[in-house]
């Protein structure tokens, strides 16, 4: 490390946190070319337990919707973002759906699929490949493991980084000659042990039948697939990190959920700023230690989604939905103050969704999702409402594919989609 | 026959066929005449044109070749309609016995039968064959594997948290088909590996073991007004630490820690075993002069001194729950200190911590109310979160403090010494049992010791072609990477370590299919011990014993007395009742605070673990499981319980009076607990656990475009009449009256599994008043009534009509115990075989002993 972090006191530092904290070059080899093409970014925000649909969905269809409970700390974005209706990904009841939020496919589903049930943002993040030098980040924020957002081509659930001080590092900690040269012979060990293995599985393969060959597959794939990241990290380890003045307070990882939240919308800016990497996912379950931190909460979100409709109960849980709404919209804002190089801002080439696998936590139902997508040169300033046709929804994959095909990809299905999402279109 | 759970089966089977049976060819089977006007009679008016019941449309199902009706059986969803059909007729639940509906006679039934059972069963024996796919080990294994292999035991720190978490089928985390592997797996073991290798393994000078003593000022503040007005931690220089508050969980919320202050910046500097040892002794448990019920704990059992290792300061501070692990807990005698010792393996920046287990909690409150009624002669000054205050008697004598006038309970400790890293660190069990004992890396023989290590990472006999690669990749990072000698051996080992020999389970059995010893050797250990085989294993293996009967028998008796037997206990009983949901759905900490303040969930499954043991090892009848007249109970449970004598944190067998609620697996709060959700309870939720994991019957999944209810508890509505919502609509009633039965005689049991008659207005702890304060609500109702006609209204009549099903328990525990020795799914093949297993357990006597030993002899786990 070159420099120490800044230890700044956190009273000060969550004034920080409030106000504006982005003042950072760009990577030199593009904050010069004023000509450059802005890569497409793209972000997703996953709250476990749904949003309350009677507070978060407006009754009023098109550009005049009202503003509900739930939306109204995004109304200064009115313009930027679009609020869906009627979308979801025509499941069955449960608790953990959110965990299939982006994907559609319940793990449990995912063998007749070719890709598995891959998540919108690992297909993003496959695009970009090496271009950067995460091809994703995935986050979560009081998580815990087992509630992730994220699944790769091959069924398997991509582990989140959850910890800010840990994502500020991978962003802006600078290993010294020494520790590269360490890490650069832990590459190379790495890579005979994965060398050997491979020549021996062909060993091990006599005598097997076929279905025992096809799980023999899947560590041939993952010895390829962990020698390509190591490649990948490999070209990046001699690559130098990016320069910030931000610093995250002492001890930010034994903050609340309210006190904490910001700085990873801020490091998820940085990131995308900084063109770390283009794709991100961010997992919100629980509240953690004291109800979050959020005023006016004092019981566990679990035991308030089942609000059993008691007003008192419900108004405490639209307090810490509200909460959700309202640090999303300050991303926006931070999205927004970003310019890129040619002009616009980091929102416009961000397309930032928000919302829920659950819709009504209090019933597990998982119809008619709650979900929000800002920026990304989308036309938005709508309540946009897909009516379902006889027992089946418009799927959410459908949204999705749209968005895809915005990021670059030549594709016309993912994963339940039907087709792209009609009515939404690019600026 | 079994409708769902077979449903489930057949369809993993076709799954698993995928490979030999490409879905793009057709594959038509005509089907008989007499099942085709049978389907047109009795099913098609329900399912068919007019109606689309459960979704089932049947009158296009087939198509017409000639005079023949036939079925594209490539097509998966063909074979699940057949599946589904003959489930339905199997359990005489189709036809409907409903008014209007044609029934038909019972030979035609049986003929219809006879051919969809013979037709699904030529289906599977021609694609696919029931043998267990290829096994990664999953977590629990890999973990109990690797500590068999090196010899370590009593690690601080589970090196395998941070592994992918294994994937699931229907509860069970070893099924080969479904377990998968990643790179984010391999970047797991490699990881893993290394740290487990350094360990392992120590060349060159062995240091001398420090002797490191903590005097009571370390941990404590001494008796000074400014710094200590509480009796928190209190050290008496030279002499002793006094400890009086302390918490049953270090939960999130608060931070009682008492740790060496000094010392936490650094930590252990060596890593390595070290032998702790402390003394100490309760003080005023029962002599201080305080009304009890001022003390916010229960001071009838003996106060208990738990020794956690915090991982740095991570440990330490309040939310750092899993960066600590505890690795010592004893009952304190009162007023007679004792040595008590642990020998644990430190890592570097470890950092010992104590805590008061069954201690009053972190409150100020208390101490002050104490202090205010008795000790009007000191001055003190106390905060807890927003609130502070500043008490000064008239009668306070200045320069009396709280530590001088203090008569409460408290735990003591007189003596604190860690001493290591000791011998066992350096001449550990593989060094000299891979590396021959050499402590000079120049004097170690690579070639032995890679043999020797791939023989036994392996589990089976290796030739040169085995270990031979590994040397060279040693060798050959030597020469062209420079690495060192050391460096070089690390990596073969851990190349081993991320080798597919050792992450699989490889069984190719002999041409009939049946297990070799050797392979038979790691079936039963990872059935009985999720472990490797331990050397007597081995040894009958390369005498190739294990294929004979008695010989499995007796290893089964042997394996099963062996402490690692905890292993099958736990992976079963967590497999089978799905104990792994246990605190995923957390309780309502202002409604239930009894199950954070007495640490109820740890002592819940504590129970059925300790249920599920006594079973195995005392060969309890089956029927134990639906219902018994003991159970094992703490105080903590046996509180909750409503049982009283029983002290102490131990569990002991209790009997149970004909009148309790309790007894069997239904009366066990760790599996009321985990049927509800934390809130509330569901007649629904627990009657599917019942039909689940007692009948072996699951119900299916509700069709996906129902919607569930919305819960509403505002109004008098009871759970029986939002229920009944069910009833009127089609798709959910049948299911529905399948299910709720099982479910509503339990509703006599709360979220945490406490007993009520009533349901609550509601239910709040008070602080003050130390118990929960209840406003009772409409009396639970509990009646409940079976298709056959069968009613019963309460937990005890439940458990008499489960009795009479012994038989259909039997065979579904004697399922799940396959699957998870097998580790695979049961298929229609395995049925008979299945059926013989519970018969012939059924007339030994039903013991859980004796089952396994069926299970372990039977052909289904003796071949592939």
């Amino acid at each position: 490390m070159n420099r120490p972090l800044k230890a700044v006191g956190r009273r000060r530092f969550l004034q920080g946190a409030g106000g504006s904290v982005l003042a950072l070059p760009l990577l030199e080899s593009t904050a010069a070319d004023s000509n450059a093409v802005s890569p497409k970014r793209f972000t997703a925000t996953g709250i476990f337990y749904g949003l309350m649909p009677h507070y978060f969905h407006p009754e009023k269809v098109g550009r005049d919707y009202e503003m509900t409970r739930l939306l109204e700390p995004l109304a200064v974005h009115r313009d930027n973002f679009t609020v869906f209706s009627g979308l979801d990904h025509n499941l069955g009841g449960g608790h953990n759906s959110t965990k299939y939020f982006l994907s559609g496919i319940p793990v449990t589903k995912a063998k007749g699929y070719a890709e598995a049930n891959i998540s919108v943002d690992q297909k993003a993040a496959q695009f970009v490949g090496g271009e950067t030098r995460y091809p994703s980040l995935v986050l979560g924020c009081d998580t815990g493991q087992e509630h992730t957002l994220s699944w790769t081509r091959n069924g398997n659930a991509i582990p989140m980084v959850e910890e800010a001080e840990r994502l500020y590092s991978l962003l802006f900690r600078k290993d010294n000659a020494r520790s590269r040269t360490r890490i650069e012979r832990d590459f190379q060990n790495k890579q005979s042990i994965l060398d050997l293995v491979r020549d021996q599985s062909k060993s091990f393969e006599k005598g097997l039948g076929a279905s025992d060959k096809e799980k023999l597959d899947q560590y041939y794939t993952s010895v390829r697939e962990l020698e390509g990241r190591i490649e990948q990290s490999e070209r990046w380890l001699n690559r130098e990190k990016p320069t910030t003045d931000y610093a995250l307070p002492e001890g930010i990882d034994e903050l609340t959920l309210h006190d904490k939240t910001p700085f990873f919308y801020d490091l998820m800016v940085l990131a995308l700023q900084t063109d770390s990497t283009r794709v991100i996912s961010l997992s919100f379950t629980d509240l953690g230690k004291e109800s979050g931190g959020i005023p006016g909460v004092s019981t566990g979100y679990h035991s308030l989604s089942h609000h059993g409709q008691v007003q008192s109960v419900m108004d405490e849980l639209a307090l810490v939905e509200r909460f959700h709404t309202s640090q999303f919209s300050r991303f926006l804002d931070k999205l927004k103050e970003v310019k890129e190089p040619n002009g616009e801002t980091l929102l416009d080439n961000t397309m930032a969704l928000f919302g829920s696998g659950m819709s009504n936590g209090n019933s597990h139902s998982l119809r008619d999702l709650p979900v929000v997508l800002a920026g990304g040169g989308f036309k938005h300033g709508e309540h946009k409402h897909y009516a379902r046709n006889g027992k089946t929804s418009v799927s959410l994959c459908n949204l999705y594919l749209t968005m895809l095909q915005n990021f670059g990809l030549e594709i016309n299905q993912f994963n339940n989609s039907t087709g792209t999402l009609t009515g939404f279109e690019i600026a | 026959m079994k409708h769902p759970f077979l449903k489930g089966l057949v369809v993993v089977g076709v799954v698993l066929a995928v490979g030999g049976w490409a879905r793009s060819e057709e594959k038509w089977i005509t089907l008989d005449n007499g099942v085709h006007a049978f389907l047109q009679s009795y099913c098609v008016k329900c399912h068919g044109p007019e109606e689309d019941k459960g979704d089932y449309v049947l009158h296009d199902f087939f198509s017409r070749k000639g005079d023949q009706w036939r079925v594209d059986v490539a097509d998966i969803e063909s074979v699940y309609v057949l599946q589904d059909v003959l489930d339905q007729l199997n359990l005489g639940e189709m036809p409907p016995d409903k008014k209007g509906v044609k029934q038909p006679k019972s030979e035609e039934v049986k003929a219809t039968t006879a051919w969809l059972t013979d037709t699904l069963l030529s289906l599977e024996e021609d694609n696919r064959s029931n043998v267990t796919v290829l096994r990664r080990l999953n977590q629990a294994e890999y973990r109990n594997t690797m500590r068999d292999l090196f010899g370590l035991d009593h690690l601080t720190k589970d090196l395998t948290a941070s592994f992918p978490a294994d994937d699931e089928y229907h509860g069970f985390t070893n099924i080969g088909e479904a377990l998968n592997l990643s790179d984010a797996h391999l970047e797991a073991y490699l990881d893993a590996a290394n740290k487990y290798v350094r360990m392992a393994f120590h060349f060159g000078e062995m240091p001398n073991p420090r002797r490191i003593e903590f005097q009571p000022e370390s941990w404590g503040y001494e008796s000074r007004m400014a710094v200590t007005p509480w009796m928190y931690r209190l050290a008496t220089p030279g002499k002793y630490l006094d400890i009086g508050a302390g918490a049953k969980q270090l939960s999130e919320k608060f931070d009682l820690a008492t740790y060496p202050r000094p010392f936490v910046n650094r930590g252990i500097e060596e890593a390595g075993y070290y032998r702790i040892t402390i003394n100490a002794e309760a003080i005023h448990r029962l002599t201080h002069p305080y009304d009890p019920a001022m003390i916010p704990t229960d001071l009838t059992p003996p106060m208990q001194l738990g020794l956690y290792i915090s991982d740095g300061r991570k440990g330490i501070a309040a939310a750092g729950v899993k960066s600590r692990t505890k690795v010592g807990w004893w009952d304190l005698k009162d007023h007679e200190a004792q040595d008590f010792e642990v020998t644990v393996w430190l890592d570097k920046g470890a950092v010992p911590m104590l805590n008061w287990d069954n201690g009053p909690g972190p409150s100020d409150y208390w101490m002050r109310d104490i202090l205010e009624k008795y000790h009007t002669d000191v001055e003190f000054r106390g905060k807890q979160g927003a609130h502070a205050w500043h008490i000064k008697p008239d009668t306070a004598v200045p320069g009396r403090i709280v530590s001088d006038v203090w008569q409460g309970p408290m735990v003591r400790v007189h003596e604190f010494v860690m001493q290591g890293p000791i011998h066992k660190t350096f001449r550990s069990r593989a060094q000299n049992e891979f590396a021959g004992g050499v402590t000079d890396i120049a004097d170690l023989d690579l070639e032995l010791a890679l043999k020797r290590f791939t023989r036994k990472a392996f589990r089976r006999p290796v030739g040169p072609k085995d270990y031979e690669p590994y040397v060279e990749l040693a060798e050959r990072a030597m020469k062209e990477l420079k690495r060192t000698r050391e460096e070089a051996f690390y990596m073969a080992l851990k190349a081993v370590l991320v080798s597919p020999d050792f992450l699989y389970l490889k069984e190719t059995g002999d041409e009939n299919g049946k297990l070799t010893s050797w392979e038979m050797a790691n079936r039963l250990s990872y059935f009985l011990w999720s472990s490797m085989p331990d050397s007597e294993l081995f040894g009958l293996a390369q005498k190739g014993e294990l294929v004979k009967d008695e010989v499995i028998r007796q290893q089964v008796f042997r394996m099963l007395q062996d402490p690692k037997s905890e292993a099958f206990v736990e992976g079963f009983a967590t497999s089978w009742l799905r104990l792994d949901k246990l605190g995923t759905m957390p309780a309502d900490s202002l409604k239930f605070q009894e199950y954070y303040l007495h640490g109820l969930e740890d002592s819940m499954k504590a129970e059925t673990l300790a249920f599920v043991g006594n079973a195995v090892k005392a060969n309890a009848p089956l029927t134990d499981f639906l219902d018994s007249d003991y159970t094992f109970v703490n105080q903590d449970l046996a509180r909750h319980y409503g049982i009283g004598g029983v002290e102490g944190i131990h569990l002991r067998q209790v009997s149970l009076p004909a009148e309790s609620p309790r007894g069997g697996l239904l009366g066990q709060a760790s599996i009321l607990t985990l049927s509800a959700n934390g809130i509330d309870t569901s007649p629904v939720v627990r009657g599917i656990w019942v039909l689940e994991n007692l009948m072996g019957t699951p119900p299916p999944p509700p069709p996906p475009d129902v919607e569930p209810l919305d819960p509403d508890v505002r109004g008098a509505t009871t759970i029986r009449q939002r229920l009944a919502k069910h009833s009127e609509i089609e798709s959910c009633a049948d299911c529905h009256a399948k299910i709720d039965p099982f479910g509503f005689p339990l509703e006599y049991f709360d979220p945490v599994g406490g007993f009520r008659e009533t349901y609550f207005r509601s239910r709040r702890w008070s602080r003050p008043e130390r118990k929960t304060i209840y406003h009772p609500g409409s009396p639970v109702d509990g009646v409940a009534q079976l298709r056959s006609g069968e009613m019963f209204s309460n937990p005890a009549e439940l458990k008499k009509v489960l009795l009479e099903r012994k038989d259909t328990f039997a065979k579904g525990l004697t399922d799940k115990l396959l699957v998870y020795a097998a580790g695979r799914p049961m298929t229609y093949r395995d049925h008979p075989e299945l059926e013989a297993i519970a018969k012939r357990s059924i007339k030994e006597g039903r013991g859980f002993r004796n089952l396994i030993m069926n299970v372990a002899t039977s052909e289904v786990f003796t071949n592939r």
